[in-house]
């Protein structure tokens, strides 16, 4: 069976990666910056990539040009994961006023520590299997599971905004 | 009827947590689902954390069909410097 054309995976994905980049970076110029960047990287490894999972591989690179990026940049402090609060048990049951937060959702997911971030976009946003999206953070199936759960709790407190102590692209460390 | 004879909500039982949310996202297996609609059935404070779950997980698929990516990137990011690799 003949391997498809980078061509062809480029134009399929590139909503994906897009999407997937403006959830990383701060502003669509950014994001637009990042997708271009991974694409030149992946056309450059396309030969050596054994095409399973084109998208995980894609996201892959993608994600290890944005932290390439930040720790370029960044001059802010680094947080553990472990340091970042936990939501209290208040936030399970508010109701959320859905149309005070309308499309704002993406905007509260975005203030979210990257981690938490990446694994609820691309599993919960872009709808992908625990074993593809923990190919493309290059973590255990069980890391994504966990990051997920808990970030979708992170994002639920800041939804009924019982969470107030995260702050926006904070960085985080493993 | 409430498992735990309480009125007040609090946090999901910590063993059913992991279930629950593969239930919310459609990840859980036939059983593992049954087993889940079965505790919820009975437990106020499980089947709300579904709810909210379930709620917060559909806002976040219609804020993606809402976010439509810009034609003129995705055209910019087609034509880009990685077509002179290939």
């Amino acid at each position: 069976m003949s391997r498809e054309s980078f061509e062809s995976v480029v134009h399929r994905e590139l909503p994906v990666l897009y999407r997937v980049a403006r959830r990383l970076a701060s502003n669509g110029s950014d994001a637009e910056d990042l997708v271009g960047n991974s694409l030149l990287l992946a056309a450059k490894a396309w030969t050596s990539f054994d095409g399973r999972h084109p998208r995980s591989w894609l996201l892959r690179i993608l994600k290890n040009e944005y932290l390439g990026t930040i720790r370029k940049r960044s001059s802010r402090p680094e947080v553990a994961l472990d340091d970042i609060l936990e939501p209290s048990e208040e936030g399970f049951w508010q109701e959320v006023s859905w149309k005070a937060v309308g499309n704002n959702i993406l905007t509260e997911l975005d203030q979210l520590p990257e981690e938490y971030r990446l694994a609820v976009t691309l599993c919960d946003i872009e709808e992908m299997s625990y074993e593809d999206a923990a190919e493309a953070m290059e973590v255990p199936v069980g890391t994504v599971r966990s990051r997920l759960f808990r970030g979708r709790r992170l994002l639920r407190a800041r939804l009924v905004g019982v969470v107030d102590g995260l702050e926006p692209q904070q960085e985080v460390t493993l | 009827m409430n498992l735990h004879g309480s009125d007040t909500l609090r946090a999901p039982c910590p063993y059913m947590e992991p279930l629950l949310q593969q239930t919310a996202d459609g990840t859980a297996f036939r059983l593992m689902k049954w087993y889940a609609m079965f505790h919820v059935s009975g437990c106020v404070h499980c089947r709300t954390y579904l709810e909210r779950l379930e709620e917060t997980l559909a806002k976040l698929q219609e804020a993606r069909e809402a976010e439509q990516v810009p034609e003129d990137v995705l055209k910019r990011l087609e034509q880009g410097a990685w077509r002179s690799i290939q």
